[in-house]
């Protein structure tokens, strides 16, 4: 029997560069789900709909609850940069 | 060798041959590269001999990139992570430590990611490797 993958997994699509398709637009839908939570520094909040934003908002998505519990990564990101854009 | 720490960044899938591992790792920095351009964008025209990219690196970190020629003829760059913790936003300028972001550039920053989410995503689906 095949196996079932959900639609927009990064299994789910055919080609290696569907997959890293498929994986980018999670990691920025995540990162900004991610950045939603973080309490609004004071002085930054405009209206009252954005207050609420104070208080960290309750997220089930188990994808982001798991990378919050992450360290982070650090030096590793910094790896990463330098080999986009090279040594400097 | 190209792409080892891009894997990084990439999740295992089950029953993949080597190869397409490298294709995707070829693909995912394609589109990384496709994404900071995308996202030096956001912010209006860049001034001629500057140079500035601006990208979502994983969950959790968001990279300004941005590089000039200054007037004696050097390559000036900058480069800002922005790492997105529980508690705040912290953010390392050419990897100089990390403090808390300012109440106005988290402002800025929240912008910059509304319309990178906006934007961009559609721009991903479109992409066609094949004419690269």
């Amino acid at each position: 029997m095949a196996t079932q993958y959900a639609p927009f997994s990064p299994e789910h699509r055919s080609s290696p560069e569907d997959q890293a398709v498929s994986i980018r637009m999670m990691m920025i839908q995540n990162a900004d789900a991610l950045f939603n939570m973080v309490p609004v520094p004071a002085g930054a909040i405009e209206t009252p709909t954005e207050a609420q934003r104070v208080v960290p908002r309750q997220v089930t998505n188990p994808i982001v609850n798991h990378v919050m519990n992450q360290p982070t990564m650090g030096e590793a990101a910094q790896d990463i940069i330098d080999e986009i854009y090279g040594q400097h | 060798m190209a792409n080892t720490k891009i894997s990084r960044l990439l999740p295992k899938l089950p029953g993949r041959q080597a190869t397409d591992d490298q294709r995707r790792a070829e693909a995912y920095q394609r589109l990384l590269r496709l994404e900071a351009k995308l996202g030096g964008e956001l912010f209006g025209p860049v001034p001629a001999g500057r140079s500035r990219e601006f990208f979502c690196l994983d969950e959790r970190t968001w990279v300004w990139h941005e590089s000039w020629i200054d007037a004696y003829g050097n390559t000036q760059m900058i480069n800002t992570h922005y790492t997105v913790r529980p508690d705040a936003v912290l953010k390392s300028q050419n990897n100089q430590g990390y403090q808390k972001v300012s109440a106005d550039e988290f402002k800025t920053l929240r912008q910059a990611i509304k319309l990178y989410v906006q934007r961009v995503p559609a721009e991903l689906q479109r992409y066609q490797f094949s004419t690269i």
